[in-house]
């Protein structure tokens, strides 16, 4: 009888799943951005990192001698980068959507 | 007389894990546990971690408790290395336990009705932790895994608005948490499938040391809250103890226990002061020598930490005890003399967490060493297996 009540008490109600992600203050760690005109390729993030997924690479993006990759399959995403990076290069994004066929759409600089 | 193997995989369990019951017509007559399906070694994985990675990957042991293992380890670490934690930093992190707490007794809730067979109930309990959820996920930034806590506190601040959203998220479940006491006490066909099933009388769960709410349903008044770690020094809260420690004892103390939680969340944000949140530690930084143990009242029980450090970065020895390793010898007993019908309500009763339970399974052979194929090793299973 209880649980009678309750129902038709819900069909007044409005539908409870909406997408709430839009909200303004909503704080999603989501896929990791890099900015790389900041970069000082200090490798910090590189060492910090518990499961290995940002490496540094030598390539012609900046004038640094290495800058980092990010292998986002591999990520966790502890935030240990975005807190330990001197210059703030690092950021997370919103972006949750981690669904591709080819491995190499992951790494990303 | 017969014997029937339940699980390791098995519909009527979430997680692998295997009853060898013994039974007399349709009443199990005796009952053995074997554990040790999902072992991932995340004890040696956090000995090859530097102390600060390690953080990250101790909430990853349980889905539904992560930030208490978290909480655990962090707090370990602080006594080994002396770090005093930021008064605010506490109260968050106090907060975030107590929000995972309203969570994992609704999940449970949840499975429990789904074991029974009550799936409306289900849909509503799921979805009144859907709102808990989104609180966590505002105030960490993931839904599960939401690395709130960190050393010397919580990570993020809780600002003005999330603040208020809290305050309401308390005043919604206190009006739940009577629905489902209600419920729970008054609903034909939960009493009939719950009243008497699977009880643990106190001087058996006295024998068999179970914690957490298990425990409290059995009438042992034992909260590993009241010896003031954290925020709880301050807080004011009762512990919720039932006397019959049966299935609708243990639901009943769960229920009781999401007021209690709402009521502990709504004092911490009404008295949270001002200040820093926590303390920055210099990436690598060596650890001082020492031992040290960590306790704290997870959703399910007492879970206990144990670390050692012998001056490098890394942690030489974490050991890890989950409450599920300490109830669920408590299912084995208590399923003696029940239907098998009632074996998987019975399971669901402890809140079991296999994914937590498993850290080591050491097989004693006397000695013997030999090397195998693939092939080789999967025929000595199965006739260790059948053998035993």
């Amino acid at each position: 009888m209880e649980l009678l009540t309750e129902a038709i008490k819900n069909l007044f109600k409005r539908p409870f799943t909406e997408e709430k992600s839009k909200e303004k203050d909503w704080f999603i760690r989501g896929k990791l951005i890099l900015d790389i005109s900041k970069c000082t390729g200090c490798s910090l993030c590189e060492k910090v990192c518990p499961s290995k997924a940002i490496t540094m690479v030598e390539d012609n993006r900046t004038k640094l001698k290495k800058s980092p990759i990010i292998d986002v399959s591999e990520c966790i995403f502890c935030g240990l980068c975005v807190d330990y990076c001197p210059t703030k290069a690092l950021a997370f994004t919103k972006s949750c959507a981690l669904v591709s066929y080819e491995k190499k759409d992951f790494v990303k600089g | 007389m017969s014997s029937v193997p339940l699980g390791p995989l098995h519909p009527a369990f979430k997680e692998p894990i295997n009853f060898k019951l013994k039974l007399e017509g349709e009443f199990v007559t005796d009952a053995e546990v074997r554990i040790g399906y999902t072992h991932r070694g995340i004890e040696k994985l956090g000995e090859k971690k530097t102390w600060i990675q390690f953080i990250f990957i101790s909430e990853k042991i349980c889905g539904i408790c992560s930030s208490s293992h978290q909480g655990c380890y962090v707090q370990g670490v602080e006594r080994l290395t002396g770090i005093v934690p930021e008064k605010r930093g506490i109260y968050i992190r106090t907060l975030t336990w107590e929000l995972e707490r309203m969570h994992s007794h609704l999940l449970w809730l949840g499975v429990l009705m789904h074991e029974i067979g009550i799936e409306t109930m289900f849909m509503y309990t799921w979805r009144d932790r859907e709102r808990v959820l989104d609180i966590l996920e505002k105030l960490g930034g993931r839904r599960v895994a939401y690395s709130a806590i960190t050393y010397g506190g919580a990570r993020r601040d809780l600002s003005d608005s999330l603040i208020q959203q809290i305050i309401r998220l308390s005043d919604f479940i206190l009006e739940r948490s009577k629905f489902y006491e209600n419920f729970i006490l008054n609903d034909k066909r939960f009493l009939a499938r719950t009243k008497g099933i699977g009880t643990l009388a106190k001087a058996e769960a006295e024998e068999l040391s179970v914690v957490g709410p298990v425990a409290r349903a059995s009438g042992i008044p034992i909260d590993v809250r009241k010896t003031g770690y954290a925020a709880y020094y301050e807080a004011p809260f009762e512990v919720v103890v039932e006397k019959e420690g049966d299935v609708n004892a243990g639901a009943l103390v769960r229920a009781k226990e999401l007021e209690v939680s709402a009521n502990i969340i709504k004092w911490i944000v009404k008295n949270l002061p001002q200040g820093k949140i926590n303390v920055e530690v210099a990436p690598f930084s060596k650890l001082p020598e020492g031992e040290t143990i960590s306790r704290v009242e997870a959703p399910r029980g007492e879970l206990f930490y144990y670390l050692k450090s012998n001056g490098s970065t890394n942690l030489e020895r974490i050991k890890i005890r989950t409450p599920t390793l300490a109830n669920i010898q408590a299912v084995a007993h208590t399923l003696k003399g029940h239907y098998l019908a009632d074996v998987p309500v019975i399971a669901a009763g402890i809140d079991p967490c296999m994914g937590c339970m498993d850290r080591v399974v050491t097989l004693n052979e006397k000695g013997k060493k030999k090397v195998m194929t693939e092939t080789e090793l999967i025929d000595y299973g199965i006739k260790w297996y059948e053998k035993g």
